[in-house]
């Protein structure tokens, strides 16, 4: 398989270009400042009536009118208001208020007959109506209070935090404290890195896509935690990856590094040999037509925008007139190809670009998308022809800029992009590095073709590709309805990718089956699902660096999209949320799952979504996927007579065991958080 | 045998025997795995259909809205007729008491002068999740995607694969470059 780092920074280049709701950070929109009022974030956060504390341009227009103002201060009552401490050297502050305490003891002045002083000194009418949107405690903005903590936390503007919370500033001079407090502020035109410290105007620091190294500006973009090496690009490998140069003189290696580079005029092949071309070569650029998802004025989901991105890792053959293969190599992550030629260009001569992807001994096919000649019933042991695009190279070699449109198939190309990126992470992240550990993967897609299924993961219906012995072990099927998301809807593609790991690298006791949002199903069932669902916006995340938590899909021209960070918005509740007096092993709301997984991983290689930790925990993504792939330990519980707590099978309950196992430092404080989740988790698991 | 001893033998054959993940998720005769299994995404929590019939140049509507998943607040559901349609019976919009999955209500409309497509819509929309659904009267037409004109070719062989269909690509013309 190709270079994974490459992949995966090239995904984020992707991805971001059609990810939905490309909501930056606030820092990041108080920097680009245009961005605010306008784009995704205004039609998803903004001016929705609540308080989210996203996309904050202005301290007087906090969530574009939703909030009342940042939380510095505490309001008692409707007038009376308690600020900081008076001193000898207290300067009154009436910025913005029109009523209430100065802050020095003094008042900014009275309201009208007909209305009140609400925080943070606004006259409101009497008639005001209470908003607790988004609220998880603090005030409603008419004098009344939207609810308060439970024991353990502590009411931080409109959200809940740990008490336990312990700031952390040692070494740090700006930027978050870790407990929604900050280490300090920046000079002006100064930004904050990282690693909080102040960096100067001159250099602006790097870390979008990067896990660790550098970030251009003698900052760090983080440490790779144990058992794993930063590698170029910023990727965190494994330790023990060991590089695949034997034989190569150039090309990828495996393990985010390149096996040589080749120079005097020659070119690197698909096999890794530097070639000198004897009859030049082929060159041009391959981009394909993507749609783009976004929420439209209305809230709805769409797909209503075509773009062009550029293709990235894409097999390309040479052929002669006479079916010689006379070149080989990959379109580079800018779309770029330049194919060395070892046989004369005739009047025949095409270049193939090809949906297949093998390990990098060229012997096994891991991932095909493939073309289906039919749709209805998902079935196995299909002789199929992956997509392949062609064109003509003429005597000088020069192809130009292609295009994959929409009606060529591009949604093909899409699909392969995103499920050889997860592959390529999965390598990473649970195959040990090794691509031999990969289980081969189908894709089957086809403009207009419908599966019973709509779209879904089968970990029995293999497939074999026309001509060739080789087996693909698994497929997915995604339906190619136009008035579906078809191949562009990134979570179902990752929702089905996160069924793939599940069977091969963890255990999945799920009966399968078709399931609806916010309808409990069996625990297990349950979490098949919401890990399917974590997993989708979990990867996008990482890929994007930066929080993701929505799940959207369009199904029939019916559509839905789940925020998992607002999930537990108390007067919202999308979610069905468990009983916290039933048993372990009762039936859960998948998106439950997802959101209370969400809610245990964010915080540490993603930061937290409005840069808040609101749950309380930061697993990372190294502890739960090391919990998640010992679940694959629990199929043999029963021969050891240890008893399967939850429900019968892999559940949730045996997830936070393994977690609670492996990080007994941070028992107290995912319990903490399952518990904040509604969920009864008793403590017990068994350790031993 | 101890049973203590018995619960961690076979513990450390499974150990000896499974170095690392991937090779210890190769089917083992002890692990009983579920039937063939289809896992499919999840469906869509809200859905409309709508019926019609025609009487004395009055056309009546009934629109039939189904909660599949739980939703965070009643949809509100709004009827779109094309110009001249007039609205003889029923509400233009309506915010419906319904959230709990596995709920239906049905409404019904009378519209004078449809020429063209009736639609109605639902949707919720808040902080947390969004939802639509829509259906029209007569049903429009599915927007069409077709699979690409494949070309026969002379077979090849990809990587192993025997390839002989392609989708033939043309290099975009300068002009239409420069124009972008």
């Amino acid at each position: 398989m190709r270079q994974q780092s490459v992949v995966i920074l090239r995904a984020f280049v992707l991805l971001q270009a059609v990810g939905l709701g490309a909501c930056q950070s606030a820092d990041d929109q108080s920097r680009s400042g245009d961005l605010c009022g306008k784009g995704y974030c205004d039609e998803l956060w903004l001016g929705d009536g609540g308080c989210d504390k996203k996309c904050n341009c202005a301290a007087t227009h906090y969530d574009d009118g939703d909030c009342d103002r940042p939380a510095e201060d505490v309001w008692i009552g409707d007038d009376v208001v308690t600020g900081p401490d008076e001193s000898t050297t207290c300067v009154p502050d009436c910025s913005g208020k029109q009523c209430a305490g100065d802050g020095c003891g003094g008042s900014c002045g009275t309201c009208q007959p007909g209305t009140k002083c609400v925080a943070p000194g606004k006259c409101v009418s009497t008639a005001c109506v209470p908003d607790c949107n988004g609220h998880f405690c603090g005030l409603d903005g008419c004098g009344g209070s939207c609810g308060t903590c439970p024991d353990g936390r502590t009411c931080v503007g409109i959200q809940c935090v740990l008490d336990t919370c312990q700031p952390a500033c040692s070494g740090r001079k700006c930027g978050s404290d870790g407990c929604s407090g900050s280490c300090g502020t920046c000079p002006a035109g100064q930004p904050c890195s990282a690693s909080g410290q102040c960096i100067p105007a001159t250099c602006a620091p790097s870390c979008q896509g990067k896990a660790c190294g550098g970030d251009g500006c003698n900052g760090s973009c983080g440490n790779c935690p144990s058992g794993k090496q930063c590698a170029a690009g910023g990727v965190c490998i494994p330790t023990a990856c060991q590089p695949k140069c034997a034989g190569k003189q150039c090309g990828p290696n495996g393990c985010g590094g390149q096996c040589g580079s080749c120079s005097g005029g020659a070119l690197c092949d698909a096999s890794g040999t530097c070639i000198t071309p004897q009859y030049g070569s082929v060159q041009g650029s391959l981009k394909f037509e993507a749609r783009v998802a976004h929420t439209n004025s209305a809230g709805v989901i769409v797909l209503d925008q075509v773009t062009e991105l550029a293709a990235s890792d894409v097999y390309a053959v040479v052929y002669d007139g006479q079916q010689q293969a006379i070149g080989e190599g990959f379109v580079d992550e800018q779309g770029a190809f330049d194919v060395p030629l070892q046989g004369p260009i005739d009047g025949a001569t095409a270049i193939y670009f090809v949906t297949l992807a093998t390990t990098s001994d060229n012997q096994k096919v891991v991932l095909a998308v493939v073309q289906p000649e039919s749709g209805g019933a998902p079935t196995p042991g299909k002789s199929l022809n992956p997509w392949v695009w062609n064109a003509l190279v003429p005597a000088n070699g020069v192809v130009g800029d292609l295009v994959i449109t929409e009606a060529q198939g591009s949604g093909a190309l899409f699909l392969f992009e995103y499920t050889f990126a997860a592959m390529a992470q999965v390598m990473i992240d649970l195959a040990n590095g090794d691509e031999t550990h990969l289980t081969s993967l189908a894709v089957l897609w086809a403009p207009n073709l419908s599966w019973s299924c709509g779209s879904c993961y089968s970990r029995d219906d293999w497939q074999t590709l026309q001509g060739s012995d080789a087996k693909l072990d698994q497929s997915i099927f995604i339906g190619g309805e136009a008035d579906g998301s078809s191949a562009w809807g990134w979570p179902v593609i990752l929702h089905e990718f996160g069924h793939y790991t599940a069977k091969n690298y963890s255990e999945d006791d799920s009966p399968g089956g078709p399931h609806t949002y916010g309808t409990p199903v069996t625990a297990p069932m349950a979490w098949s699902e919401g890990w399917a669902s974590f997993f989708a916006v979990m990867t996008m995340s990482r890929w994007l660096g930066e929080p993701r938590p929505v799940f959207w899909d369009i199904q029939a021209g019916n559509s839905f999209w789940l925020d998992y960070h607002h999930g537990k918005n108390p007067d919202e509740q999308p979610i069905e949320m468990p009983d916290p007096q039933g048993g372990m092993d009762q039936d859960l709301d998948e998106s439950w799952v997802a959101m209370a997984l969400w809610d245990l991983w964010d915080g540490a290689d993603v930061a937290d979504f409005d840069g808040t930790d609101v749950d309380g925990t930061a697993l990372g993504t190294e502890a739960v996927l090391n919990a998640f792939g010992g679940l694959f330990w629990t199929s043999f519980d029963a021969l050891f007579d240890i008893p399967d707590r939850g429900a019968a099978g892999v559940d949730f309950v045996d997830f936070v065991d393994r977690i609670v196992c492996a990080n007994p430092n941070l028992a107290q404080s995912v319990m903490a958080t399952v518990a904040w989740e509604g969920f009864p988790y008793d403590g017990n698991a068994d350790c031993n | 045998m101890n049973p203590i001893v018995l619960r961690f033998v076979p513990v450390a054959l499974l150990i000896a025997c499974a170095s690392n993940r991937p090779e210890a998720v190769t089917p083992n005769a002890a692990v009983v795995q579920p039937d063939p299994v289809v896992a499919t995404s999840p469906g869509a929590p809200l859905r409309v259909t709508l019926d019609a019939r025609d009487a004395a140049g009055v056309v009546h509507l009934t629109a039939t809205v189904h909660i599949a998943g739980r939703l965070p607040a009643g949809p509100t559901l709004r009827v779109r007729l094309p110009e001249g349609a007039v609205l003889v019976d029923g509400l233009t919009e309506e915010i419906l008491p319904l959230q709990a999955a596995g709920t239906t209500v049905t409404r019904r409309f009378g519209v004078k002068d449809l020429r063209g497509s009736a639609a109605v819509t639902a949707d919720v929309v808040t902080a947390a999740m969004g939802a639509h659904a829509e259906a029209t009267w007569p049903e429009q037409p599915k927007p069409a995607s077709q699979m690409p004109e494949l070309q026969r070719i002379t077979p090849i062989t990809i990587r192993g694969v025997t390839v002989d269909k392609v989708v033939p690509l043309s290099p975009r013309p300068v002009a239409e470059e420069s124009a972008k």
